[in-house]
Protein backbone atom coordinates (compact mmCIF):
# COMPACT_ATOMS: atom_id res chain seq x y z
CA UNK A 1 0.00 0.00 0.00
CA UNK A 2 1.63 3.70 -1.24
CA UNK A 3 -0.86 5.43 0.49
CA UNK A 4 -3.72 5.58 3.20
CA UNK A 5 -6.12 8.24 3.81
CA UNK A 6 -9.04 8.56 6.38
CA UNK A 7 -11.49 10.31 3.60
CA UNK A 8 -14.94 10.40 6.01
CA UNK A 9 -15.48 10.21 9.37
CA UNK A 10 -18.72 8.60 10.45
CA UNK A 11 -21.02 10.13 12.99
CA UNK A 12 -22.97 8.02 15.83
CA UNK A 13 -20.50 5.05 16.05
CA UNK A 14 -19.87 3.91 12.38
CA UNK A 15 -16.25 3.43 11.04
CA UNK A 16 -14.48 6.09 9.39
CA UNK A 17 -14.08 5.77 5.18
CA UNK A 18 -10.42 5.17 4.31
CA UNK A 19 -9.33 5.80 0.84
CA UNK A 20 -5.90 3.15 0.07
CA UNK A 21 -3.98 3.64 -2.91
CA UNK A 22 -2.26 0.27 -3.71
CA UNK A 23 0.44 0.06 -6.96
CA UNK A 24 1.10 -3.33 -8.98
CA UNK A 25 4.45 -3.76 -8.96
CA UNK A 26 5.63 -5.38 -12.79
CA UNK A 27 8.37 -6.98 -14.23
CA UNK A 28 8.86 -3.21 -15.80
CA UNK A 29 9.03 -1.70 -12.73
CA UNK A 30 4.94 -0.61 -11.56
CA UNK A 31 2.77 -0.55 -13.24
CA UNK A 32 -1.26 0.67 -12.32
CA UNK A 33 -3.29 1.46 -8.98
CA UNK A 34 -6.07 0.24 -7.11
CA UNK A 35 -7.90 2.61 -5.20
CA UNK A 36 -9.61 1.43 -2.45
CA UNK A 37 -12.23 3.05 -0.59
CA UNK A 38 -13.33 0.92 2.41
CA UNK A 39 -15.29 1.98 5.42
CA UNK A 40 -14.90 -0.81 8.07
CA UNK A 41 -15.41 -4.20 6.44
CA UNK A 42 -17.42 -2.74 3.44
CA UNK A 43 -16.01 -1.41 0.25
CA UNK A 44 -17.70 1.59 -0.86
CA UNK A 45 -15.23 1.63 -3.44
CA UNK A 46 -12.86 -0.38 -5.61
CA UNK A 47 -10.94 1.49 -9.08
CA UNK A 48 -8.11 0.49 -11.33
CA UNK A 49 -6.33 2.95 -13.18
CA UNK A 50 -4.85 1.78 -16.15
CA UNK A 51 -0.77 3.06 -16.19
CA UNK A 52 -0.20 4.02 -20.15
CA UNK A 53 -3.28 5.69 -20.68
CA UNK A 54 -5.28 6.48 -17.50
CA UNK A 55 -8.17 4.59 -18.23
CA UNK A 56 -10.67 3.97 -15.09
CA UNK A 57 -12.09 0.72 -14.07
CA UNK A 58 -14.97 0.66 -12.10
CA UNK A 59 -15.20 -2.68 -9.42
CA UNK A 60 -18.31 -3.97 -7.17
CA UNK A 61 -17.93 -6.78 -4.87
CA UNK A 62 -19.14 -10.09 -6.34
CA UNK A 63 -20.35 -11.87 -3.34
CA UNK A 64 -21.41 -14.97 -5.40
CA UNK A 65 -17.97 -15.83 -6.39
CA UNK A 66 -16.79 -15.74 -3.30
CA UNK A 67 -15.82 -19.04 -1.06
CA UNK A 68 -13.58 -19.51 2.05
CA UNK A 69 -10.69 -20.98 -0.22
CA UNK A 70 -11.27 -17.88 -3.02
CA UNK A 71 -13.18 -16.46 -5.18
CA UNK A 72 -14.84 -19.10 -7.80
CA UNK A 73 -15.83 -17.62 -10.79
CA UNK A 74 -16.84 -21.26 -12.58
CA UNK A 75 -19.83 -22.52 -10.34
CA UNK A 76 -23.16 -21.61 -10.63
CA UNK B 1 -88.89 27.64 -3.04
CA UNK B 2 -88.10 24.01 -4.17
CA UNK B 3 -86.01 25.72 -7.46
CA UNK B 4 -83.74 27.63 -4.59
CA UNK B 5 -83.29 24.48 -2.53
CA UNK B 6 -82.15 22.38 -6.03
CA UNK B 7 -79.88 25.53 -6.97
CA UNK B 8 -78.46 25.99 -3.52
CA UNK B 9 -77.69 21.52 -3.32
CA UNK B 10 -75.81 22.00 -6.60
CA UNK B 11 -73.88 24.99 -5.73
CA UNK B 12 -72.86 22.85 -2.61
CA UNK B 13 -71.82 19.77 -4.38
CA UNK B 14 -70.31 21.89 -6.97
CA UNK B 15 -67.96 23.96 -3.75
CA UNK B 16 -67.60 20.12 -2.50
CA UNK B 17 -65.84 19.09 -5.30
CA UNK B 18 -63.82 21.88 -5.60
CA UNK B 19 -62.37 21.05 -1.91
CA UNK B 20 -61.55 17.73 -2.69
CA UNK B 21 -59.75 17.86 -5.66
CA UNK B 22 -55.91 17.57 -5.53
CA UNK B 23 -53.78 20.57 -4.99
CA UNK B 24 -50.62 20.97 -7.01
CA UNK B 25 -48.10 23.47 -5.74
CA UNK B 26 -44.16 24.02 -6.63
CA UNK B 27 -42.88 24.32 -3.26
CA UNK B 28 -39.19 24.64 -4.65
CA UNK B 29 -38.02 26.47 -7.70
CA UNK B 30 -34.84 25.33 -7.47
CA UNK B 31 -34.25 22.16 -6.09
CA UNK B 32 -30.91 20.00 -5.07
CA UNK B 33 -30.92 18.29 -8.66
CA UNK B 34 -31.52 22.60 -10.80
CA UNK B 35 -34.92 21.98 -10.75
CA UNK B 36 -38.24 22.32 -9.43
CA UNK B 37 -39.86 20.52 -6.71
CA UNK B 38 -43.91 19.90 -6.95
CA UNK B 39 -46.40 18.92 -4.28
CA UNK B 40 -49.30 17.46 -4.75
CA UNK B 41 -52.05 16.12 -1.81
CA UNK B 42 -54.70 14.18 -2.98
CA UNK B 43 -58.39 14.05 -1.84
CA UNK B 44 -59.58 11.46 -0.51
CA UNK B 45 -61.81 10.42 -4.10
CA UNK B 46 -58.45 10.07 -5.74
CA UNK B 47 -57.59 6.74 -6.77
CA UNK B 48 -53.91 6.97 -5.24
CA UNK B 49 -55.49 8.19 -2.26
CA UNK B 50 -57.27 5.22 -1.94
CA UNK B 51 -54.01 3.25 -2.74
CA UNK B 52 -52.66 4.86 0.79
CA UNK B 53 -51.11 7.97 -0.81
CA UNK B 54 -51.92 11.43 0.42
CA UNK B 55 -49.13 13.68 -0.74
CA UNK B 56 -46.52 13.21 -2.91
CA UNK B 57 -43.70 15.23 -3.70
CA UNK B 58 -41.70 14.99 -6.95
CA UNK B 59 -38.17 16.62 -7.26
CA UNK B 60 -37.02 17.54 -11.04
CA UNK B 61 -33.40 18.04 -11.98
CA UNK B 62 -33.19 20.72 -14.72
CA UNK B 63 -33.82 18.72 -17.84
CA UNK B 64 -37.66 17.89 -16.31
CA UNK B 65 -36.59 14.31 -15.48
CA UNK B 66 -37.88 13.13 -12.02
CA UNK B 67 -34.83 12.15 -9.95
CA UNK B 68 -36.31 11.86 -6.76
CA UNK B 69 -40.14 11.00 -5.39
CA UNK B 70 -41.77 11.00 -1.33
CA UNK B 71 -44.62 9.43 -0.68
CA UNK B 72 -46.26 10.15 2.71
CA UNK B 73 -49.13 7.40 3.49
CA UNK B 74 -52.35 7.84 4.76
CA UNK B 75 -52.86 7.39 8.41
CA UNK B 76 -54.95 4.06 7.39
CA UNK B 77 -52.00 2.79 5.10
CA UNK B 78 -49.36 3.94 8.24
CA UNK B 79 -51.59 1.61 10.45
CA UNK B 80 -51.66 -1.29 8.05
CA UNK B 81 -47.85 -1.21 6.57
CA UNK B 82 -45.78 0.43 10.00
CA UNK B 83 -44.33 2.63 7.45
CA UNK B 84 -45.40 6.72 7.47
CA UNK B 85 -43.67 7.97 4.21
CA UNK B 86 -40.92 6.63 1.59
CA UNK B 87 -38.70 8.18 -1.01
CA UNK B 88 -37.72 6.85 -4.03
CA UNK B 89 -34.38 7.58 -6.30
CA UNK B 90 -34.47 7.21 -9.56
CA UNK B 91 -31.29 7.13 -12.06
CA UNK B 92 -31.36 9.19 -15.67
CA UNK B 93 -33.13 6.34 -16.88
CA UNK B 94 -35.83 6.78 -14.98
CA UNK B 95 -35.21 3.54 -13.02
CA UNK B 96 -35.54 3.21 -8.83
CA UNK B 97 -32.50 3.02 -7.57
CA UNK B 98 -32.99 3.29 -4.05
CA UNK B 99 -36.14 3.62 -1.27
CA UNK B 100 -35.83 5.03 1.80
CA UNK B 101 -38.69 3.37 4.28
CA UNK B 102 -39.48 5.53 7.84
CA UNK B 103 -41.16 3.91 9.72
CA UNK B 104 -44.10 4.79 12.05
CA UNK B 105 -43.43 4.88 15.86
CA UNK B 106 -45.53 1.74 16.44
CA UNK B 107 -43.02 -0.43 13.99
CA UNK B 108 -40.46 1.18 15.45
CA UNK B 109 -41.10 -0.21 18.55
CA UNK B 110 -41.72 -3.34 17.13
CA UNK B 111 -38.90 -3.98 15.47
CA UNK B 112 -36.58 -1.55 16.27
CA UNK B 113 -35.51 -0.20 13.20
CA UNK B 114 -36.43 3.34 12.13
CA UNK B 115 -35.46 3.59 9.02
CA UNK B 116 -34.11 1.04 5.82
CA UNK B 117 -32.53 1.42 2.78
CA UNK B 118 -32.99 -0.37 0.02
CA UNK B 119 -30.80 -0.47 -3.41
CA UNK B 120 -31.52 -1.84 -6.66
CA UNK B 121 -29.94 -3.05 -9.73
CA UNK B 122 -30.89 -1.89 -13.09
CA UNK B 123 -33.26 -4.85 -13.46
CA UNK B 124 -35.13 -4.42 -10.32
CA UNK B 125 -33.58 -6.44 -7.82
CA UNK B 126 -32.80 -5.49 -4.29
CA UNK B 127 -29.06 -6.09 -4.30
CA UNK B 128 -28.44 -4.30 -0.40
CA UNK B 129 -30.73 -3.04 2.39
CA UNK B 130 -29.22 -0.90 4.99
CA UNK B 131 -31.07 -1.02 8.71
CA UNK B 132 -30.49 2.21 10.98
CA UNK B 133 -31.49 1.77 14.42
CA UNK B 134 -33.98 2.99 16.94
CA UNK B 135 -32.02 4.41 20.14
CA UNK B 136 -33.83 2.15 22.57
CA UNK B 137 -32.25 -1.18 19.78
CA UNK B 138 -28.81 0.51 19.84
CA UNK B 139 -28.55 0.35 23.51
CA UNK B 140 -29.88 -3.07 23.67
CA UNK B 141 -27.70 -4.75 21.17
CA UNK B 142 -24.93 -2.64 20.49
CA UNK B 143 -25.50 -2.54 16.78
CA UNK B 144 -25.58 0.99 15.36
CA UNK B 145 -26.80 -0.02 11.58
CA UNK B 146 -26.97 -3.58 9.49
CA UNK B 147 -26.15 -3.65 5.99
CA UNK B 148 -27.90 -6.66 4.50
CA UNK B 149 -26.42 -7.98 1.26
CA UNK B 150 -28.68 -10.13 -1.46
CA UNK B 151 -27.82 -12.51 -3.20
CA UNK B 152 -29.03 -13.64 -6.58
CA UNK B 153 -31.14 -16.24 -4.93
CA UNK B 154 -33.13 -13.43 -3.14
CA UNK B 155 -31.49 -14.91 0.10
CA UNK B 156 -28.89 -12.48 2.83
CA UNK B 157 -25.37 -13.64 1.52
CA UNK B 158 -23.30 -11.17 3.94
CA UNK B 159 -24.50 -9.21 6.92
CA UNK B 160 -22.17 -6.52 7.99
CA UNK B 161 -23.03 -4.97 12.00
CA UNK B 162 -21.61 -1.83 12.84
CA UNK B 163 -21.43 -0.78 16.69
CA UNK B 164 -22.25 1.87 18.96
CA UNK B 165 -19.43 4.16 20.58
CA UNK B 166 -20.60 2.46 23.75
CA UNK B 167 -19.89 -0.72 22.49
CA UNK B 168 -16.41 0.09 20.20
CA UNK B 169 -15.14 1.52 23.66
CA UNK B 170 -16.23 -1.58 25.92
CA UNK B 171 -15.64 -4.37 23.56
CA UNK B 172 -13.10 -2.72 21.14
CA UNK B 173 -14.65 -3.31 18.24
CA UNK B 174 -16.05 -1.56 15.57
CA UNK B 175 -17.74 -3.94 13.14
CA UNK B 176 -18.38 -7.31 12.49
CA UNK B 177 -19.28 -9.09 9.02
CA UNK B 178 -21.42 -12.15 8.79
CA UNK B 179 -20.89 -14.61 5.37
CA UNK B 180 -24.20 -16.80 4.62
CA UNK B 181 -24.11 -20.01 2.71
CA UNK B 182 -27.47 -20.77 0.36
CA UNK B 183 -29.19 -22.12 3.34
CA UNK B 184 -28.99 -19.07 5.81
CA UNK B 185 -25.90 -20.62 8.06
CA UNK B 186 -23.28 -18.30 8.67
CA UNK B 187 -19.98 -19.87 7.28
CA UNK B 188 -17.33 -17.31 8.02
CA UNK B 189 -17.03 -14.20 10.75
CA UNK B 190 -15.06 -11.12 10.68
CA UNK B 191 -14.41 -8.69 13.10
CA UNK B 192 -13.07 -5.18 12.45
CA UNK B 193 -10.89 -3.18 15.28
CA UNK B 194 -11.07 0.53 15.74
CA UNK B 195 -7.53 0.64 16.37
CA UNK B 196 -5.64 -1.09 14.32
CA UNK B 197 -8.61 -1.92 11.49
CA UNK B 198 -6.50 -4.95 10.81
CA UNK B 199 -7.31 -7.34 8.50
CA UNK B 200 -7.20 -11.09 8.73
CA UNK B 201 -4.08 -12.16 7.44
CA UNK B 202 -5.02 -13.03 3.21
CA UNK B 203 -8.12 -11.26 3.45
CA UNK B 204 -9.60 -11.59 0.12
CA UNK B 205 -12.61 -9.96 -2.15
CA UNK B 206 -13.62 -11.12 -5.40
CA UNK B 207 -14.69 -7.79 -7.65
CA UNK B 208 -15.81 -7.07 -11.23
CA UNK B 209 -15.99 -4.47 -13.01
CA UNK B 210 -18.83 -2.73 -13.64
CA UNK B 211 -20.00 -0.53 -16.69
CA UNK B 212 -18.57 -2.83 -19.30
CA UNK B 213 -19.86 -5.67 -21.67
CA UNK B 214 -17.71 -8.43 -20.22
CA UNK B 215 -16.52 -7.74 -16.60
CA UNK B 216 -13.50 -8.35 -15.50
CA UNK B 217 -12.91 -10.68 -12.15
CA UNK B 218 -10.33 -10.41 -10.12
CA UNK B 219 -9.70 -11.48 -6.24
CA UNK B 220 -7.76 -8.95 -4.43
CA UNK B 221 -5.79 -10.20 -1.46
CA UNK B 222 -4.82 -7.76 0.74
CA UNK B 223 -2.41 -8.75 3.02
CA UNK B 224 0.43 -10.94 4.03
CA UNK B 225 1.40 -12.42 7.51
CA UNK B 226 4.98 -10.93 7.81
CA UNK B 227 3.70 -7.85 5.05
CA UNK B 228 1.09 -6.37 6.26
CA UNK B 229 0.91 -3.54 3.63
CA UNK B 230 1.62 -6.12 0.76
CA UNK B 231 -0.92 -7.65 -1.31
CA UNK B 232 -1.49 -9.39 -4.62
CA UNK B 233 -4.37 -9.75 -7.12
CA UNK B 234 -5.30 -12.92 -9.24
CA UNK B 235 -7.30 -12.24 -12.59
CA UNK B 236 -9.80 -14.64 -13.73
CA UNK B 237 -8.16 -14.89 -16.90
CA UNK B 238 -4.55 -14.16 -15.83
CA UNK B 239 -1.82 -16.31 -15.75
CA UNK B 240 -0.27 -15.67 -12.26
CA UNK B 241 -0.77 -13.08 -9.26
CA UNK B 242 0.72 -9.71 -9.47
CA UNK B 243 1.80 -8.01 -6.45
CA UNK B 244 0.47 -4.79 -4.56
CA UNK B 245 2.07 -2.58 -2.89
Amino acid sequence: MIKEREVRRVKGGGPSEYEAQWEEITSGGTGGKYIVVSQGARINEFRYIRKKDGKQFKFEEDLEAWTEKGCEWNRK
Amino acid sequence: MRKTIYALVIVLMCMSSFALADTIKVINQRNEYGGTTNEITLSPTERSYEDGVETSRFHYDSNGKILKKEDFYTDHKQRETGTANIINYYDNNGKMVKKEEFYTDQKQRETGIEISRFYYESNGKIVKIEDYHTDQKQRETGVANTTNYIGSNGKKAKVEEFYTDQKQQKDRIEASRFYYDGTGKIVKREDFYPEKRQRDVNDFRCLKSIGVKTPVRLQFVFTAEDKPDVGYVIYQKGNRPIAVK
